[in-house]
């Protein structure tokens, strides 16, 4: 008979960068000790003490490795954002919206467009987009029937209309300030982003009772 | 240019020496026990006309961007097998009349699906075609469980839903489709904060948390009070008691939030784990629209396993090269003597490798290289048999 005690220890996959410290102090506030986590060094796992028994293997990787990890079910749990998410995602379980790492993904352009935000979509020419949200903006224009341009950015994507090369640029805006003080403004707000916890469809049946009880451990 | 002359495809991969052995054992394995309950073979071209996979009467065909299209001589749409149900499909409609329904076949062949992590994949399996009593569902799982049974005793789950709930308490609480696709979708996520958030009842909401073990059956049919519902319940506890009876019941868990392939799936659905993996490695249920689509209505119940996923787990016991049990060297003229040697150890369940030279020393360097542990040197007249 299948004991899920005898499985092996539960893997989880942290968002270094923007979503680390929010994601410790989530995982403090409920009693999670990260001091190895605070004070890592050259380490890539640490193990973390979630109660009941649970000592998580817990990583620190990028965006994007988060996602592979827990779709391949290398990892069992993952903390990633929302824009990550629509960007690459594919199968895994979207459990819990944890509330930080909060902005938004949003079409900006010249603020001259703001007056008339219809003149941006009007016409049959076809616009040039600057991104690092390929996918994102893809599937955004796809919805409007509007015929776009994407030229792969990867920082600073607000150069691009005040160079000229790009009509408008999807990003995420936090406060907006970087886009005035370039000339631009959000045109259409896309989505909502925030951090989100993600589960391996594998694991969520295989380790239940583990995963649930780091849930609640975190009050989610 | 780059050539890609020693690239392979993303998505694509090879097996190389122990590995061929353990991908075929696998499967090999699967069809003798299928074959045992009466399921009979089928191989169906790997070259299709393309509105076998898509198209049709009904959805929940393959999505048609998932599909490699090619067009033949005449400039029709054909398509690399896409999914091994709907040729089986198609044969049975179209070939199998004068035989007597229901159908049991099983396969072993590939699949192509361009969105997928593995683009080209083996898939062995079971489809039981023209019988709808519940004996047909209970026969399929019992399959499945003893599939699994074969490579992961005691480190698997298979987990089972129905694909009706979903559309029965879209029905009884007159939610629009707008809303619905937005609520599927969520449930299939599991992300219960969305869906909570949406203005739903609470037993929509709860969906997509139910599933564990037998217990949630109970638990939903105490949230809702709906006769459909309550009849697809109990149904699913009809199932799992005479599961359990057979010894099965440890293996068997549920979800009710399992919601993928809706427009596919009419009755039962159901994947398979194996601890250890975070893959699925089976995946099935009851399909009774399907065969309408090929001209011949029939109930329809099947599932498919995935190789490579059952091939990722076990191949870390055994991927080394198997070592030949002699290198033979045979001086030009001693052809014959070299075959009859081969011939005899190979009655006892032996294996060769014939030394292609002349220079003895060499097969030595050879045999050394190898890992071989015998050399037998043939000269005219005389045979001997040296240990490295």
């Amino acid at each position: 008979m299948y004991n899920e005690k005898n499985d092996a220890p539960l893997r989880i996959a942290l968002t270094k960068g923007r979503l680390e410290k929010n994601t410790i102090a989530l995982f403090e506030e409920h009693g999670v000790d990260c001091a190895n986590l605070r004070d890592k060094g050259r380490k890539l796992v640490f193990p973390l003490d979630f109660g009941n028994s649970i000592v998580a293997e817990v990583l620190l990787v990028k965006p994007y490795d988060v996602i592979t990890y827990v779709e391949h079910g290398f990892c069992d749990l993952g903390i990633v954002g929302k824009d990550t998410i629509m960007e690459h995602g594919k199968s895994f379980y979207e459990v819990a919206d944890l509330g930080f790492g909060k902005c938004r993904m949003a079409l900006a352009a010249k603020a001259e467009y703001l007056q008339n935000p219809e003149q941006f979509y009007h016409g049959y020419g076809k616009k040039v987009i600057a991104t690092k949200f390929e996918n994102i903006a893809r599937e955004f224009f796809a919805g409007k029937q509007k015929d776009i341009e994407i030229i792969k950015i990867e920082g600073s994507v607000e150069i691009a209309p005040l160079l000229g090369f790009a009509d408008g640029i999807v990003d995420i805006v936090e406060t907006g300030t970087t886009l005035k003080e370039n000339g631009l403004e959000v045109l259409e707000n896309i989505c909502e982003i925030s951090a989100r916890l993600i589960v391996n469809i594998a694991s969520m049946k295989m380790k239940n009772n583990k995963i649930d009880s780091v849930i609640k451990k975190l009050g989610l | 240019m780059k050539d890609w002359k020693t690239a392979i495809k993303d998505g694509t991969r090879d097996f190389i020496f122990g590995e061929c052995e353990l991908k075929r054992s696998i499967s090999t394995r699967y069809l003798s026990l299928f074959r045992k309950w009466g399921y009979d073979e089928i191989m169906t071209p790997e070259l299709e006309f393309l509105n076998v996979f898509s198209g049709g009467s009904i959805d929940g065909m393959v999505n048609i961007e998932d599909i490699y299209k090619l067009t033949d001589e005449k400039n029709r749409l054909l398509a690399l097998r896409a999914d091994c149900t709907m040729p089986i499909a198609r044969v049975v409609a179209s070939k199998l009349d004068h035989y007597p329904a229901p159908y049991r076949l099983c396969y072993d062949q590939k699949v192509f699906n361009a969105s997928a992590m593995q683009i080209e994949g083996s898939q062995c399996g079971v489809e039981l075609i023209g019988a709808d009593d519940i004996r047909a569902d209970i026969e399929i799982l019992t399959l499945a469980v003893k599939s699994q049974k074969e490579f992961f005793d005691g480190k698997f789950r298979i987990e089972l839903g129905h694909g009706k709930l979903f559309g029965v308490l879209m029905e009884e609480f007159q939610i629009d489709e707008q809303t619905a696709l937005k609520a599927r979708e969520f449930i299939e996520q599991k992300n219960f904060a969305a869906i909570q958030a949406m203005e739903l009842p609470e037993a929509i909401k709860l969906l997509p948390r139910m599933f564990g073990d037998v217990s949630v059956l109970d638990s939903y049919s105490a949230l809702v009070q709906n006769s459909r519902v309550d009849e697809i319940l109990c149904y699913l506890r009809k199932i799992y008691d005479i599961l359990a009876e057979n010894g099965c019941g440890d293996s068997i868990c549920f979800d009710l939030g399992l919601v993928h392939r809706l427009d596919y799936y009419t009755g039962i659905i159901f994947r398979g784990y194996v601890s250890g993996s975070g893959q699925t490695m089976l995946s099935g249920g009851r399909y009774d629209n399907l065969l309408v689509n090929y001209g011949r209505p029939f109930p329809a119940v099947g599932f498919g396993i995935f190789i490579e996923h059952a091939f990722d787990i076990l191949k870390a016991a055994s991927s080394e090269k198997s070592v030949p049990d002699y290198l033979v060297y045979y001086e030009a003229g001693c052809h014959r003597q070299a075959l009859d040697f081969a011939e005899e150890v190979n009655g006892a369940g032996k294996t060769v490798l014939f030394f292609c030279g002349e220079a003895r020393e060499e097969a030595r360097c050879e045999a050394e290289k190898r890992g071989i542990r015998d050399i037998c040197y043939i000269t005219k007249g005389s045979r001997r048999i040296e240990n490295v």
